[in-house]
């Protein structure tokens, strides 16, 4: 019985480290973006300072190339453009040093094709340290 | 014990500071006045309680009453697009426009050959948690409960106990969760935008910095020109394209000839990412100034200003006279102006006041404070001995009243 009484203690309190860990975040971000011309589905494998991939998918719409660049519109931090690499068709990556700090950044993304010149701006919320 | 308490408030207040302007959620609606072929409207977007779910929105017209206007949503996150059409008027009927999801959208409004682009965020209320557990706590305790009468009944002591402790525990959840669930801060709604804790936040973004242009570059008197303001970030150089909603625009803006003879106060449409434009038409020929009043989000308010100059001779019949009136300088001075007709609220106040400096180096904005009856009266402390220029500004029904006024203000002895 004493047994069984502790299993249900461990159980409930790794379901409450897990929801709590969740909710405190440090999980991937995943955001859509839709433009007149493009759209996109950007995925942050670590929202974390410091030198990062981006993965831009471009959902709708024909992109040949990417570039992307962050503010931080609180504070008034910009970071350089980071020209992203088409990995495999209309999968973009690009990988840099876009977030200085963690907080809510602006992402922009500047997409460019044969229907012009496109820039989508999402947020996305940086919480892991380098 | 006190101290967890206010602890735990201090926290609550902390993260329910108020979201970002623009944002409409069921009760919360978002008004922002826009002019229209000179026309003073204001566009309402009225909040939605769930999506799919319908998202209604009307332009109330205080002059320019029958302006048609073409209504165009479309998520940015999903791209999908409804439209409907809408007529200005005092009191407008709703067009019922349909939004699949949460998150950021953009209204454009077209009008004639003016267009407008009203980004927004629609926000839906999360079911709290707290709730979840006191109903299944209560409906646990009730289930147990029963077993437990009957289980009694039929005499098997230990099976009873079990499910009365059962019944104990789930009204115990639900209580404690009554008791403590207000001191809990509530989850962001569905579509909000990530924030961050408000402790790391700082007090204001950085400063906006503007570029006043016209099209034509040299507006001819008695022809219509676009005043165009491009607002920069100080810090990134990025379009500033935060703006919220501040006294129910995105942007105030003040235009005024130099002998103050013609002026208008008008709500820019935006056009694009950090483009505000109006379209006027020019009085007389001369200098003119510009002032924008606006705000940042998680900022206050700030003013920015410019001039340009119109060509031409004059076509606008010169106005009524203005109405003198004296003032001592740093002192409340109170000003008070006859309403024409019935006060309608506008911009949510019932009269405003623009002062500006002959020579367009100052500008204030002063609220009417309530007064009953048919008056409108103003307080406001001249900065220093001079003259001023004023406007007094009420909306009536079908127009918006203009009281040009003149104010000598004396060193205090």
């Amino acid at each position: 019985m004493k047994r069984m009484i502790a299993l249900a203690a461990l159980v409930l309190g790794a379901v409450v480290l897990f929801v709590m860990g969740a909710a405190l975040g440090g999980g991937p971000v995943d955001v859509t973006a839709a433009g007149a011309r493009y759209t996109v589905a950007v995925h942050v494998a670590r929202p974390a300072v410091g030198r990062v991939p981006v993965e831009v998918r471009v959902t709708a719409g024909d992109a040949d190339a990417v570039a992307v660049s962050a503010v931080m519109p609180d504070m008034g931090h910009s970071t350089p453009e980071v020209t992203a690499a088409e990995r495999e068709p209309g999968l973009f990556v690009a990988e840099g040093e876009l977030f200085t700090m963690t907080g809510v950044w602006d992402l922009a993304l500047r997409l460019s094709g044969p229907a012009g010149e496109e820039t989508l701006v999402t947020k996305v919320q940086i919480t892991e340290e380098d | 014990m006190i101290r967890a308490l206010l602890l735990a408030a201090a926290l609550l207040l902390a993260l329910s500071a108020p979201a970002a302007a623009h944002t409409v959620s069921a009760g919360a609606d978002l008004r922002l006045a826009q002019t229209f072929g000179g026309a003073e409207v204001t566009l309402v977007i009225k909040g939605t309680p769930r999506v799919p779910g319908p998202l209604r929105i009307g332009v109330i017209a205080y002059e320019g009453a029958g302006l048609a206007v073409n209504l165009e949503v479309r998520s940015l996150t999903g791209g999908g697009t409804v439209t409907g059409t809408a007529r200005a008027a005092a009191d407008p009927r709703y067009a019922e426009l349909r939004v699949t999801e949460t998150g950021p959208h953009e209204l454009t409004v077209r009008a004639g050959d003016e267009v407008s682009v009203v980004p927004f965020r629609v926000l839906v209320d999360r079911g709290s948690p707290g709730q979840f557990l006191i109903y299944g706590g209560l409906f646990v305790a009730a289930v147990l409960l029963v077993g437990g009468l009957l289980t009694g009944a039929m005499s098997r002591r230990r099976p009873a106990m079990l499910l009365a402790a059962g019944a104990a525990a789930g009204v115990t959840v639900a209580a404690m969760v009554v008791v403590f669930e207000p001191l809990v801060p509530p989850g962001p709604p569905d579509g909000a935008a990530p924030a961050a804790p408000a402790a790391a936040t700082p007090a204001g973004r950085p400063y906006a910095q503007a570029r006043f242009s016209t099209e034509p570059a040299r507006p001819v008197a008695g022809q219509d020109f676009t005043l165009r303001v491009d607002l920069v970030d100080g810090a990134t150089g990025r379009p500033v394209d935060d703006l919220v909603s501040h006294h129910e625009a995105l942007a105030h803006l003040v235009v005024s000839s130099e002998d103050g003879a013609w002026f208008r106060h008008a709500h820019p449409l935006r056009t694009g990412p950090g483009r505000l434009e109006v379209r006027l038409r020019a009085g007389r020929p001369g200098r003119h100034f510009a002032h924008a009043e606006l705000e940042r989000e998680d900022s206050g308010g700030q003013l920015l200003s410019g001039e340009f100059t119109v060509a031409g001779d004059p076509v606008e019949a010169s106005g009524p006279a203005p109405t003198p009136v004296t003032a001592v300088a740093g002192r409340p001075s109170t000003v008070e102006v006859a309403a024409d007709g019935p006060v309608v609220p506008w911009l949510g106040m019932s009269g405003h006041l623009i002062v500006r400096s002959e020579d367009g180096t100052f500008l204030g904005h002063v609220h009417e404070m309530g007064t009953p009856g048919p008056r409108l009266r103003f307080t406001f402390s001249f900065p220093e001995a001079g003259r001023y220029l004023a406007w007094a500004q009420h909306a009536t029904t079908g127009r918006i009243v203009t009281r040009p006024l003149v104010v000598d203000v004396t060193e205090p002895v």
